[in-house]
């Protein structure tokens, strides 16, 4: 079985590369880049390896960490998991997950990522060399061995568990509690670290945080090997036992989990009953004015509501929203605590929030592509489902980026600039929904159909999201400046660029918005009969 | 010379995915006031020219007219005559059988009252009674397929093409969305279907088109394609039979 699984996850890589000839480019450009990377990984390693012991077991922790959460948070806020193996395929095929486990197991480390990051966690281990001999390395490596396992499983484990959670009503619930646990723990750190000074954190809480780490499956692996010839007895055993355990949990876990999506499939809204006909409700209502809608406006006031839905209901759209807060808030968190500081730069993070939401919807239409034919084959206007589109996210997504502001200029205690930096941010966000509204139907490509893993991802896709981020990025990249620059003028300069600041990215941001909406409805209709075939 | 255009004139349409050479150049008339059938083999590219003839699929080369209105240069005119329901796609499956429909009946530019009226017609006639409150993520196959009638339906369309609107759907359904049909047809307007199942095909249409490796193989009446001969058999004729029909002996059990 292990046999067959592994030649039939080739077969399909290799079918997917004839059909997209082109994404094997990136395949292949992407282990270059990942070849490249192992020079510096030596490098990295050797310097380590003259290090101090407990230096040496902070670091390995440190970065074994990291690397463990980054397999768990990126696939899951970005990438997606390579889904040729997705379980629910062996559905109709009457084989139990006790027999498909194994191959699973051994396909999930045919990929370029855990191929890489499996010689990335053996050179890290062998920084053991110089500590005593044979023996901290041979405990090392196999640390390293044991840990990069439980990062390919834990990704696997993750992507499962996280499109079951996200596929119920509860599920998302806890999903938000838990995006709000996180931020209390960014918080908590910022807190820390304004009390006590980075060099202070560095020194005890961080120092014990990670001694502690290394008693936990996360780090275990890694600080296994210290205490080899040091102070001996049990330590480095014992963590390695913990280490073998660990992976045999995480095993028996991603089968139950793989055993469940057997006969569990994601394609269910739960039972979920709706009482009333929300479209019905959305295109009823009246304009600023008072008039009732015309057909135009109801024409955007029902794909408003219908995406508002998907914003709500539909796991794809679900894990892109966590993402799209997440990341922004845990790396702005996070370089707030590096900072340790209250400077006036922590005002970026709102505009950072508002261009990672904006810039994430640049692949917009192929998420809501469940139902384009029927937009199509309906003569719908291009304006009109750019503009429904781009008002669904903003009325989530400008709460968003207002508190955000709010919360940035109370930690910088600037609240002189909460007017000037909340206008710019959400000029930020609609300038960004702009130019994605136009890459969205320029470059779409395929993300996981409704009922599929939110985490799915064909082999080459990250490549080929590639062309469409990159365009995103340069046209966010050269709107997003002409919007924010006052704003940094008025920090540099203050005066009469505060007003100045407001006004110019204001209309500046509506602009962008009105405009790229415009374009990307003459893009779609130029393009309706080929928009379906690029995305399914 | 009769001058009434078609209901539906595709002309020499060609499609090509990478190395498949999807429709080659398909010329097909569908009278107004028809009951028409496309037939064809699995692959024989009915989906294909059904998706061009909608608007779904922009196609190689070729031209397609809606009551006389080209399809893929004026689709602000000619878009609004055609009631479509695809097969294989998704739909915007978060909504309710009844958010659905309203969705349709909106986005066709009707007014909100009276697409009120439809939905709550159309979900009595297609029995889809707790579809109104269901999302269409947890209908069944056919109940999604019934839903896709009712939204191709809502704005009263002059031609209803339809790609297998019986798959998956029960018998007495069936009977409901024939009788819908042969109303539709009745009162002057055009439905072209495709199907696999011969028996319905004979027992619909008075128009069949017969398709295979991307071509038009047979078109006329119901009788002229027949040929004095049953429709299944005028069918194996034309598209051949399995050229393996290896006995799989291993498959008995006695």
């Amino acid at each position: 079985m292990v046999a067959a699984l592994v030649s039939l996850r080739w077969r399909i890589v290799i079918h997917q590369f004839r059909r997209d000839w082109w994404r094997m480019l990136f395949v292949v450009a992407g282990a270059i880049w990942a070849a490249l990377l192992i020079p510096g990984v030596l490098v990295g390693s050797a310097r380590l390896s003259t290090e101090s012991t407990a230096v040496k077991a902070e670091v390995l922790i440190a970065v074994g960490a990291l690397i463990g959460a980054a397999w768990i948070v990126v696939p899951l806020l970005a990438t997606g998991v390579d889904d040729s193996l997705d379980p629910t395929r062996f559905a109709a095929w009457g084989v139990s997950a006790r027999r498909l486990m194994p191959g699973l197991a051994v396909a999930a480390f045919t990929t370029v990522p855990a191929a890489f990051f499996v010689l990335v966690a053996v050179v890290m281990g062998s920084s053991w060399r110089g500590d005593g001999g044979v023996g901290p390395v041979a405990v090392g490596t196999v640390g390293a061995v044991l840990t990069a396992v439980s990062w390919v499983f834990s990704s696997r484990l993750a992507a499962l568990w996280g499109a079951r959670i996200l596929a119920s009503t509860l599920g998302r619930w806890l999903v938000a509690l838990a995006v709000a646990g996180l931020i209390g723990v960014i918080a908590a750190g910022v807190v820390v670290v304004r009390a006590d000074g980075l060099e202070s954190a560095f020194d005890y809480e961080i120092s014990t945080f990670l001694n502690a780490l290394g008693s936990t499956p996360v780090g275990a692996g890694f600080a296994a090997a210290r205490d080899v010839g040091f102070q001996g007895g049990w330590s480095p055993w014992w963590r390695l036992a913990m280490m073998v355990a660990w992976v045999w949990v995480l095993f028996e876990a991603w089968r139950s989990a793989v055993d469940h999506a057997l006969v569990n499939p994601l394609s269910r809204g739960g039972g979920t009953r709706k009482r009333g006909d929300a479209i019905a409700a959305a295109v009823g209502g009246r304009d600023v004015r008072g008039h009732a809608f015309t057909a135009s406006q109801r024409i955007v006031a029902a794909v408003r509501r219908r995406t508002l839905r998907s914003w709500r209901a539909d796991p794809r759209y679900v894990a892109q929203l966590v993402g799209a807060l997440v990341m922004p808030l845990l790396f702005g968190g996070l370089a707030v605590v590096a900072a340790g500081g209250t400077g006036v730069w922590i005002t970026a993070l709102p505009i950072a929030l508002a261009l990672a939401v904006g810039w994430g919807r640049h692949n917009d239409l192929a998420y809501d592509s469940s139902g384009l034919w029927l937009d199509i084959v309906s003569a719908v206007s291009g304006r009109q489902i750019a503009r429904g589109r781009l008002e669904a996210t903003s009325r989530w997504a400008v709460p968003s980026v207002i508190g955000a502001s709010v919360v940035a200029v109370a930690i910088a205690k600037r609240w002189d600039v909460l007017i000037p930096v909340t206008v710019t941010a959400v000029a930020v966000l609609y300038a960004a929904l702009g130019v994605a509204a136009v890459t969205s139907v320029l470059l779409p490509y395929r993300v996981p159909a409704p009922g599929e893993s939110p985490f799915g991802a064909d082999a080459g896709s990250v490549g080929a999201s590639l062309v469409g981020q990159i365009v995103s990025s340069v046209g966010t990249g050269v709107v997003v400046p002409l919007v924010a620059g006052p704003l940094v003028a008025a920090f540099v300069w203050g005066g009469a660029w505060w007003f100045a600041s407001v006004v110019i990215s204001a209309t500046v941001g509506a602009g962008a918005a009105v405009g790229g909406v415009v374009a990307a409805g003459r893009v779609y209709e130029a393009r309706s009969g080929k928009l379906i075939s690029a995305v399914t | 010379m009769d001058l009434v255009p078609p209901a539906l004139e595709l002309r020499g349409l060609r499609k090509r995915f990478g190395h498949t050479l999807a429709v080659d150049g398909v010329d097909l008339d569908i009278p107004t006031g028809s009951f028409f059938g496309v037939l064809g083999p699995n692959g024989a590219g009915k989906t294909t020219t059904l998706s061009i003839a909608t608007g779904l699929l922009a196609p190689d080369a070729g031209t397609v007219r809606v009551h006389g209105i080209d399809l893929w240069k004026e689709p602000t005119r000619a878009k609004p005559l055609l009631g479509v329901l695809p097969d294989g796609l998704h739909t915007f499956d978060r909504l309710t059988g009844g958010e659905l429909i309203t969705y349709a009946g909106v986005v066709r530019g009707l007014d909100p009252q009276v697409v009120k009226a439809r939905r709550d017609d159309l979900l009595a006639a297609l029995d889809l009674g707790g579809a109104e409150s269901t999302l269409v993520t947890d209908f069944s196959a056919g109940m999604t397929k019934k839903v896709g009638l009712a939204c191709a339906l809502v704005h009263a369309p002059r031609v209803l093409v339809l790609d297998e609107p019986f798959e998956a759907v029960d018998p007495v359904s069936g009977a409901a969305i024939r009788t819908i049909l042969q109303s539709f047809v009745a009162s002057g307007g055009t439905v072209v279907i495709s199907s696999h199942v011969m028996a319905l095909v004979e027992r619909l249409c008075d128009r069949v088109a017969i398709v295979g490796s991307g071509h038009v193989l047979a078109n006329g009446t119901l009788d002229e394609v027949r040929g004095g001969a049953d429709l299944e058999q005028r069918f194996v004729e034309l598209v051949g039979e399995v050229a393996d029909q290896r006995d799989l002996t291993w498959l008995r059990h006695s």
